[in-house]
């Protein structure tokens, strides 16, 4: 029936054409077949005065408006002029080519993340071609003054390390599950470590890795540098004894091995990954092969068990999401806990994201993480989730269901069709909302 | 969207550049030319414009009573009002056979035989292009296809070329021109823009090495699309909303002609989703011993299933690139509302890239980004425009397809089923009965 009806449609317009429009409306001036078919170079038909874009009575009840946003048109012609200049300059050829020439010499540069509350952070890396992937460097730095540099030698599959670390406004709230909120504190840490690491990579389907490394680690905490809030050692006196200022080494050996089937695009939609990991921080053997220190920190080992698990629907992928994370520490005397920075902790972009960075800490820790993200517009997502988690002295012994903290999250994720770009979001606990940016590193 | 707007911009600056060099010294001075900045176009018409446009409150109370403001170039029988330097009526208004389409916007044969004189180049960007003199010294412009999807954008331009003067526009003349390296001589003023956004002499070197990115055909030639320069002096492109101030015959707001509203249709049929001002060059004409601006559409390398570089996503038409109405129903429904585009099927066709005609809505195609004029369109404008779709025949479809010289028969025979069953889809849309009131869509 309906096809009918277009054919009826189709062939009245054809016929009504052909006939000249004699029978239907036509262009306002006479139209004859034998004419010729091209553009015209008569006078165009206009009406006595210019049309204005919006009739007066439309003019009158926009004026006020009008008025108010005279000064965000002064911004956008200003904005105009600057992004034809940008034009007619070629800048973006030019800046693409900077890109292009630095980075065939090995020359990188970017936006990068410090951790949470570090500030805007770019990062430089060098890779020079000439040394065919055995040599790798980089530089970062944020606006809040942390800062890391690094280095390494060899291939991908075996090479030595060094990294240097400045980490000056790190949050501290005490230790456990029920540190106050309003005990905020803050510390600073500064770090160096050398390594060597071996690393094996295998698989397609299933990517199997594993890594072993071991090296030394000089370390120094002080006294935050966050001008509004007290350095943790005023609120937790006991904890910054015998530690503050002093340069502590340790011999770090450690594994890790992983299995990950993920896969999808733009993020990854399903598949499982699974990770373990073992350290341990033990005592240097005299000064240390290489750092030398006031002393030697307490040792701990340290458990890591990280899996996450997807399943997606539909063609641009809705997809639902299971994570979840154990660390455990344990302390090789008792008498000696891990220094604050080496306590595994919860809050922010570590786990709980509703929460303050670094809310909690404690030996142990325990952070379950549901999402479901779905399609927004072609270069954008959303991902829903929901986190419960607690830090606790004792992960499989002491941890009760009823002391898990929540968290939820609605997050929009620019994406390219590769991967996500970045990440806005807002995030809500009982302690109250976060906002939260990133850009880049999203998963 | 970045590449694309770097390709506009190696497309449609020299384009304008160029044409200077010929206009006519004796003629009158004529307005002033312009330049659209291409990030601000988009930026503006996706962040800013949107905006304005609910704030608006004239527009508001147009909503509310249902009287949207009507095209202020029609008469009482809602026709345009002839002449236009905009539109000519063709199909829909008087027979057009396809012979006369075929030789409307010029011979399109391209360039006489022999030598090509290479006058400018540039690299920059993902798509190179030549402007050539040929051995009668008429200028053309060559583009070639992207990597991997030959005949693609050169199909696409050619075919785009065809149907939009045969709805009534004005089109550069442009035709497949198929060459190889030893056809190219360089001029002595030769330059090119190099990757540094530095103009400099052009080399041989230079040439062999653009060329290196361009397909070749079956026989190892190259195959491009030569455009001819359009006559004139190029004057920039138009903008789809305001008006050219110092032209005394532009009158009316431009978002208010009918032949920019009701462009919809025909932009929605041949899935032209770059259809906004970087793609238009107003030229200064005399003829006739009369001055005057002539308004053209140019580059359809972006239409059909060609997104220039790369072929068209599946969703695009149903979408603008940052699509508020469109969010608002992903978060209500959580996403699970499947897009149309989900079901599409890709018929695996390089050189026609990607359209169909399944998930074709034919009442709410948008282009890549707002675009005013059809941002203002009403019922009766795109019913204008829909009699001018339904009026191309099988055959004035065929023949336009032809035009493109696909090798695989596959992919002409592809375009012009779709191009058939997106036209049917236009015609039981929107030329029934008019309602009572034809109010804004």
């Amino acid at each position: 029936m309906a096809a009918a009806a277009v054919c009826l449609a189709v062939a009245a317009i054809r016929t009504s054409a052909d006939a000249q429009g004699s029978s239907a409306p036509g262009p306002s001036a006479s139209v004859d077949s034998t004419t010729d078919l091209g553009p015209t170079s008569s006078v165009p038909w206009n009406p006595p005065r210019a049309v204005p874009t919006h009739e007066s009575w439309e003019q009158v009840l926009n004026a006020p408006l009008t008025l108010v946003s005279l000064p965000i048109r002064g911004l956008g012609a200003l904005s105009e002029a600057g992004l034809l200049r940008v034009q007619e300059d070629h800048l973006v050829p030019r800046v693409e080519y900077g890109i292009a020439v630095t980075a065939r010499s090995g020359i990188r540069a970017g936006p990068v993340g410090l951790g949470d509350r570090s500030g805007i952070g770019a990062a430089v890396t060098f890779a020079p071609p000439q040394a065919r992937g055995w040599l790798r460097a980089s530089l970062a730095g944020s606006l809040r003054r942390y800062h890391r540099g690094s280095a390494e030698v060899g291939p991908r599959w075996l090479f030595a390390g060094y990294t240097r670390e400045w980490r000056p406004r790190e949050p501290f709230y005490g230790i456990g599950a029920n540190a106050l909120e309003s005990d905020i504190s803050n510390y600073a840490v500064q770090s160096e470590w050398e390594e060597l690491r071996a690393r094996l990579r295998a698989g397609t389907r299933i990517r199997r890795g594993a890594e072993a490394w071991a090296g030394e680690r000089r370390s120094v905490l002080r006294p935050g540098r966050e001008r509004n809030r007290p350095s943790f050692e005023t609120p937790f006196p006991q904890l910054g004894t015998g530690a503050l200022d002093l340069e502590q080494t340790q011999v770090v050996t450690g594994a890790l091995v992983m299995l990950d089937s993920r896969s999808g695009r733009p993020h990854w939609a399903r598949g499982w990954r699974l990770d373990a990991q073992a350290e341990r921080f033990g005592p240097p053997r005299g000064d240390g092969l290489l750092l030398a220190g006031d002393g030697d920190a307490p040792g701990f080992h340290r458990f890591t068990l990280e899996g996450q698990v997807g399943w997606s629907f539909m063609r641009d992928p809705r997809t639902l999401r299971l994570g979840a994370r154990v660390v455990d520490v344990d302390p090789l005397d008792p008498t000696r806990p891990p220094r604050v920075f080496d306590l595994p902790h919860l809050g922010g972009g570590a786990g709980l994201a509703g929460f303050e960075p670094g809310r909690f800490h404690d030996l142990d820790l325990l952070v379950v993480e549901l999402s479901y993200l779905f399609p927004l517009v072609e270069y954008g997502e959303v991902e829903l989730s929901t986190e419960v988690g607690a830090v606790s002295g004792d992960v499989w012994r002491e941890l009760r269901l009823d002391q898990l903290e929540r968290s939820y999250s609605v997050t929009i994720r620019p994406r390219s069709h590769s991967a996500p770009l970045g990440a806005l979001g807002v995030s809500w606990s009982r302690e109250g909302t976060r906002v939260r940016v990133s850009l880049g590193g999203v998963e | 969207m970045r590449a694309r707007l770097l390709c506009l911009v190696v497309v449609c600056a020299p384009l304008a550049a160029v044409g200077t060099r010929v206009a006519g010294a004796a003629e009158p001075a004529g307005p002033k030319p312009t330049e659209i900045a291409y990030y601000y176009d988009f930026i503006h018409h996706t962040l800013a414009r949107p905006i304005a446009r609910q704030l608006d409150l004239g527009r508001g109370v147009r909503r509310i009573a249902g009287n949207p403001r009507q095209a202020a170039n029609v008469d009482a029988g809602d026709q345009v009002r002839l002449p236009s330097t905009w539109w000519t009526p063709r199909l829909g208004w008087r027979p057009v056979t396809v012979e006369q389409m075929l030789h409307g916007p010029g011979p399109g044969t391209g360039p006489a035989p022999g030598k090509l004189l290479v006058v400018r180049a540039k690299t920059q960007g993902v798509t190179p292009g030549l402007f050539v003199k040929d051995s009668t010294g008429t200028g053309f412009l060559l583009k070639f296809d992207p990597p991997g999807l030959a005949e693609m954008a050169t199909g696409a331009d050619v075919v785009g070329a065809y149907l939009y003067w045969a709805a009534g526009y004005n089109v550069p003349d442009n035709a497949i021109f198929m060459f190889t390296a030893d056809d190219l001589e360089l001029s002595s003023e030769a330059s090119v823009v190099d990757e540094k956004g530095t103009r400099r002499t052009m080399s041989r070197a230079d040439l062999l090495r653009l060329l290196e990115q361009v397909p070749r055909g079956p026989d190892g030639r190259y195959r491009a699309l030569a455009s001819q320069l359009l006559a004139g002096r190029p004057l920039g492109p138009f903008e789809y909303a305001g008006r050219r101030r110092d032209d005394p015959e532009d009158l009316i707001p431009h978002q208010h002609r009918r032949e920019l509203r009701g462009l919809w249709a025909i932009a929605a049929w041949t899935n032209h989703v770059d259809v906004r001002g970087p793609n238009s060059l107003d030229m200064w004409m005399t003829e006739n011993g009369r001055s005057f601006v002539r308004h053209h559409l140019i580059d359809f390398g972006s239409c059909l299933g060609s997104g220039a570089i790369v072929k068209r996503d599946y969703l695009s038409g149903t979408e603008y690139i940052l699509d508020y109405g469109v969010m608002a129903r992903q978060i209500v429904t959580l996403g699970l509302r499947p897009f149309s585009w989900e079901g599409a099927v890709d018929p695996e066709l390089p050189s026609i890239g990607f359209i169909d005609a399944e998930t074709f809505d034919a009442g709410t195609w948008r282009p890549e980004y707002p675009n005013p004029a059809f941002d203002e369109r009403t019922e009766r404008d795109v019913r204008w425009g829909a009699r001018i779709v339904a009026a191309f025949t099988d055959e004035h479809i065929r023949g336009a397809v032809a035009q493109a010289r696909y090798t695989d028969p596959r992919a002409a025979e592809y375009l012009v089923r779709v191009l058939i069953e997106r036209r049917d889809k236009i015609a039981r849309r929107w030329l029934r009965p008019p309602a009572p009131s034809a109010g804004r869509l």
